[in-house]
């Protein structure tokens, strides 16, 4: 097999009449942070599951490290570290017990878990809790250290499914913090995340995998992504109602394609050029229409909706 | 590289026996073996029982009779929520997605459970142990061998609560079936085989039994009740079977003719009215009661204490054992299958 950490070949997994994976076929590239992107029931999960040896695949081959888990599970998922959903733990162990049994699980000594246990547990906050048994934890940190628990040995490949999901936005962002230091700390290691908030997507990842129906739409670089849609939508917000006079105005500028009435605001298309945004802004300025905000329309949720739109 | 299969296993059933014994159904379990033992020796003491218990046959019907129902309670409460509660509590997604064989995982909790089960039940005849040296000076080396009939007893008992685990979703309905299944269906199923003198020594409660049917003087004692109990029935059939038609048959015809005789005409009035009465009750006697009463006595003098051999606990282990092996791998094959 190819140096890709994970290599997903005519991957298929029927439930009855209902296929939930297509023949899926998708490469993630080696020190990658990829978004599993899709609407629910496109088969992000149960490729997922799949690839974590939760569930088995009815045909096809899903490598991790050159190893098909589907034939040998435990060899392929022995450099990897796992959080799928919201998982939960055995209530009677604390965080140092659970973090132990994990270790111990996948041959790692007393002292190298003693001092992982350390380490992981500052990375996600939790060494304060580190002896209470986990029954009484909240949500957010019983996600905080499914994420810990993953990263026990260093991984080279992370799964992520919907790692934020049904937390509060400051779990959330606890998350989302956590994993970016990880990206940003980690020279060899490859993350793979689904989810369903695009903004976190962004935020995180640089490539992204578009699924749906069980089949891979679109696997690119997120900056393709975002450029798929062609012209960027800058919405500008004015004091009191956007008049027809400053519509026109804008209209007129010679880089601005369109610009029209949005509600109380102004929806001005400028193409696809990202360095436009500042020179709008200076002509917005200088033409006194008191714009006190200008925001990019989301591109990503475009190309989304128009990636399923499309796949229907 | 890769953790060996074995240290893998060791893993899981240390790490399993540590939440069992933080887990309440631990803590229940340990109360019902304890409790049991507190309520039988506080009767006892509390009646003539105690003083009664002067040999080991007594020893055993008094603190073993009980004993197979406890090891069931325990195992249904241990050892039917092993599988479930992994999937049911979600904690599969942390065990099942890290490098070990799910074999290794079942192995692990098949050791865990039997280890605590081995040790709850060690506790009991630890206690018996101490009331059998007050009691008759010593404590007998047949509760060695009552002790590995227990194990595997609770080996077998475990492999059905681990079948039922690994089929349903829910850990209180897995506790319900398992009790239901060890508690009413095995011992009716196999009463009924062994109603019609059908051969029932191959099914699980029979081979439970073996745990206090192994020390001979219990069966001795045991045969001397039954032995007991049957001649005061049988004497029962015999005084009600003189009371039947056919025993009474020549009394009736004796009286029929008396009644029409002069001598009957002779006697005074409250005489023949007796003797009328009697004449009547003869005639008009409960003999279709009495002869159901006469089968219901027949059959309590054959079947209520049937006649006990003394067992052959090398086969009953390997009854235990076979059951235990059949509902493991049964078990196992749904467990290593069964999908997230």
């Amino acid at each position: 097999m190819s140096e890709n950490p994970i290599e997903i070949v005519n991957l298929r997994k029927e439930y009855g009449r209902f296929t939930a994976v297509n023949d899926l076929n998708l490469t993630i590239k080696k020190n990658s942070f990829t978004g599993l992107l899709g609407p629910n029931g496109a088969g992000k999960s149960t490729t997922l599951k799949i690839l974590t040896h939760l569930i088995n695949a009815t045909s096809g081959e899903a490598y991790l490290n050159g190893i098909d888990v589907t034939k040998d599970p435990k060899r392929a998922l022995q450099d990897v570290g796992t959080v799928i959903e919201t998982p939960e733990f055995y209530p009677y162990l604390t965080p140092r017990e659970t973090f132990r049994y994990v270790g111990e699980l996948i041959g790692m000594n007393r002292e190298q878990i003693s001092a992982e246990t350390q380490s992981i547990l500052e990375k996600v906050k939790m060494t304060e809790w580190q002896d209470k048994r986990l029954g009484t934890f909240s949500k957010g940190m019983r996600q905080r250290i499914a994420l810990g628990q993953a990263l026990l040995d260093d991984p080279r490949i992370i799964i992520l499914d919907e790692p934020t999901s049904g937390l509060d936005p400051r779990g959330m962002a606890e998350i989302r913090e956590v994993l970016k230091n990880l990206r940003n700390d980690s020279k060899d290691l490859t993350i793979v995340m689904s989810s369903h908030i695009l903004p976190e997507v962004q935020d995180l990842c640089d490539r992204i995998a578009f699924i749906n129906h069980g089949t891979l739409l679109m696997d690119d670089d997120i900056s393709a992504f975002e450029s798929t849609s062609g012209a960027r939508n800058v919405i500008a917000k004015v004091d009191g109602l956007p008049t027809d006079d400053m519509i026109s105005a804008i209209d007129s500028l010679d880089y601005v394609i369109s610009a029209e009435r949005l509600g109380n605001d102004i929806s001005i298309n400028i193409g696809s050029d990202a360095s436009l945004r500042s020179r709008l802004y200076k002509d917005l300025a200088e033409m006194d229409m008191k714009v006190y905000s200008l925001t990019e329309e989301d591109s990503l949720e475009e190309t989304y909706l128009n990636l399923i739109k499309e796949s229907r | 590289m890769m953790t060996n299969d074995f240290v893998q296993i060791g893993v899981v059933a240390k790490n399993e026996i540590i939440k069992s014994v933080r887990g309440r159904k631990f803590l229940i379990s340990t109360a019902i073996v304890f409790l049991v033992f507190l309520l039988i020796t506080g009767l006892q003491m509390a009646t003539n029982g105690w003083d009664d218990i002067k040999d080991i046959g007594q020893f055993m019907s008094v603190y073993f009779n009980m004993f197979p129902m406890v090891i069931t309670l325990v195992v249904a409460l241990l050892a039917s929520v092993a599988i479930v509660s992994e999937f049911e509590e979600r904690t599969a997604l942390i065990l099942f997605t890290r490098p070990i064989r799910r074999t290794s995982i079942f192995l692990g909790k098949i050791l865990s459970c039997l280890i605590i089960e081995a040790l709850l039940i060690l506790a009991y005849y630890i206690m018996a142990s101490i009331v059998a040296y007050v009691k008759l000076g010593t404590v007998p080396s047949d509760l060695l061998t009552s002790y590995g009939v227990s194990i595997l007893y609770a080996f077998a008992a475990s492999g059905i609560a681990f079948i039922i685990s690994s089929f349903f979703k829910k850990g209180s309905v897995c506790t319900i079936i398992s009790v239901l299944i060890l508690v009413i269906i095995i011992p009716i199923s196999s009463s009924m085989i062994g109603s019609d003198d059908g051969e029932n020594w191959y099914m699980l409660d029979q081979s439970a039994d073996t745990l206090y049917t192994c020390v001979p003087e219990y069966v001795d004692q045991y045969n001397k009740t039954a032995e007991q109990f049957k001649r005061v029935v049988d004497s029962a059939i015999t005084i009600l079977e003189g009371f039947t038609d056919k025993g009474l048959d020549p009394a009736k015809e004796w009286l029929t003719e008396f009644i029409q005789s002069p001598d009957y005409l002779a006697l005074d009035d409250e005489h023949r009215e007796s003797i009328l009465k009697m004449f009547m009750f003869l005639n008009t006697g409960a003999d279709g009661n009495l002869k159901v009463m006469i089968s219901v006595l027949k059959f309590m003098s054959v079947g209520v204490l049937p006649h006990m051999d003394y067992p052959d606990v090398g086969r009953a282990a390997l009854v235990l054992l076979a059951w235990g092996i059949v509902s493991y791998f049964v078990a196992w094959v749904r467990f290593v299958r069964r999908e997230f």
